[in-house]
């Protein structure tokens, strides 16, 4: 298998209904940069009117037919993406070096991760790349208070467009920011200004781009810590956006990469659903260079070495989005898994 | 598949894999292979003690799970299938965050147990 970084990267557009996603997506496609992106779109009912806007855009189009991209279709999504992969070894479309993958507004998110982890073939030419999720700054507070969906697509995305900014009003913007950030700290939040968005800014920083992997885990920290004295809000546990919640753990003591792989496919066996983003930084036992470690649900990428450390602080510092798991109790486990490591 | 026992074999999981897969074998822990896995197999029988089994190597790339008496056990390739297998064949539920797991992962390490 080719290294991780090698792989061709999956970027997944996601947002809600009528949050501006096909208007991203075309945007994107137009962008000289993305000249060599497959694109695969997905039709909800028996209109496709995000067929219509995007088919006519790039060849590699292919339109998968059977609605939500939910778990029910899981194979559509599978057979899409390897088809594609066998014309472009054949070299019946043109060599394309990254794919994108726009899901239907009321899509979860979830399976379609877990999808492109779940199949041998694609694991071995793909990787997930970044998750790109549209909310609309004039009805996106409405739709993350009402519809789980809309929670979900927001928790586990890598970065969020606001969209609309130009006919919402300041203050809602405002609202809906402060939301965001509270929510997914460690998403980097990008406005489309009159609809125009900076691609190359959407696509870049990478966390498996070794020119810039260090700068992604400097802002996912930053972020972090921007936002951390916020948590301590009421919580109104009949809306979806307060059931979701994130935190950062921080260890002084230097962690033991064993037990802590133990904890964390123990937790994800047990609570994977709802642990949306694992994302941090650890200071491993043993190691100098400390290790970057990133999760979707069931999905983990694989563990990286930085170079070095991105600031001064030698701590592990990993930050979590949950729907409704205890803090504390996370903290008390991990730290009882790598306690029962350093009595071996 | 290994074509002397006819088990499917996948690329490595995360917790094996080394960092950025194919580039290093060395788990982000430093221990070469099968050391880390000698390791990895001690801390797991400190877990799987609290549900009444354990697990064991098989051919450097498998765990055999099986409960105390040894009557029912079932063969694994990583963690996330080794949780499934131990819930199999204890019909307990594998959780990190059961408080009288985590208590006994305490008491154990501060030497009460």
């Amino acid at each position: 298998m080719a290294a991780y970084s090698r792989l061709t990267p999956l970027f997944i557009v996601t947002g809600f209904l009528g949050s501006g996603k096909t208007t991203l997506l075309n945007r994107m496609l137009r962008h000289p940069s993305l000249r060599d992106a497959a694109v695969l779109v997905n039709e909800f009912g028996d209109v496709g009117l995000d067929h219509f806007l995007v088919e006519k855009m790039d060849e590699n189009t292919v339109l998968l037919e059977s609605g939500c991209l939910c778990c029910t279709i899981r194979d559509d999504l599978k057979d899409a993406i390897i088809e594609l992969n066998g014309k472009r070894e054949r070299g019946e479309v043109p060599r394309y070096k990254r794919m994108i993958i726009e899901t239907t507004g009321l899509a979860d998110p979830s399976p379609i991760i877990f999808t492109l982890n779940s199949d041998t073939v694609i694991k071995h030419h793909y990787r997930l790349g970044s998750i790109i999720t549209t909310v609309d700054a004039v009805n996106g507070l409405k739709q993350l208070k009402r519809h789980a969906e809309s929670v979900k697509q927001a928790s586990v995305a890598d970065r969020i467009v606001l969209t609309k900014t130009d006919i919402a009003k300041p203050a809602d913007t405002a609202r809906i920011r402060a939301k965001l950030e509270r929510l997914n700290p460690s998403a980097e939040l990008i406005e489309a200004v009159d609809g125009e968005v900076d691609v190359k800014r959407l696509l870049r920083a990478d966390i498996y781009d070794p020119r810039t992997k260090g700068a992604e885990v400097r802002r996912w920290l930053a972020a972090e810590e921007k936002t951390a004295g916020d948590h301590r809000h009421s919580h109104d546990v009949n809306r979806h956006d307060e059931h979701i919640h994130s935190f950062t753990l921080t260890f002084d003591e230097a962690l033991d990469w064993t037990a802590f792989g133990i904890w964390m496919t123990m937790l994800l066996h047990a609570h994977g659903e709802k642990v949306l983003r694992i994302k941090g930084i650890l200071n491993v036992k043993g190691v100098a260079a400390p290790v970057v470690i990133n999760g979707v649900q069931h999905v983990v990428h694989p563990p990286m070495h930085l170079k070095a450390w991105p600031d001064n602080d030698r701590r592990s510092r990993i930050v979590f989005i949950v729907d409704d798991i205890d803090r504390a109790l996370i903290e008390r486990s991990l730290a009882a898994f790598n306690a029962a490591a350093d009595a071996a | 598949m290994c074509a002397l026992c006819g088990v499917l074999m996948e690329g490595p999981h995360w917790t094996e894999a080394g960092t950025d897969a194919g580039r290093s074998d060395d788990a982000p822990g430093g221990r070469g292979r099968y050391l880390e896995r000698d390791y990895r197999i001690t801390i797991i029988n400190r877990v799987l003690g609290h549900y009444g089994c354990s697990a064991r190597d098989w051919a450097g790339n498998q765990y055999i799970v099986q409960n105390a008496s040894g009557g029912a056990s079932e063969v694994v390739i990583n963690l996330p299938q080794l949780w499934q297998a131990m819930e199999n064949i204890t019909r307990k539920t594998a959780d990190p965050l059961d408080a009288k797991l985590i208590g006994r992962l305490e008491a154990r390490a501060h030497g009460s147990l």
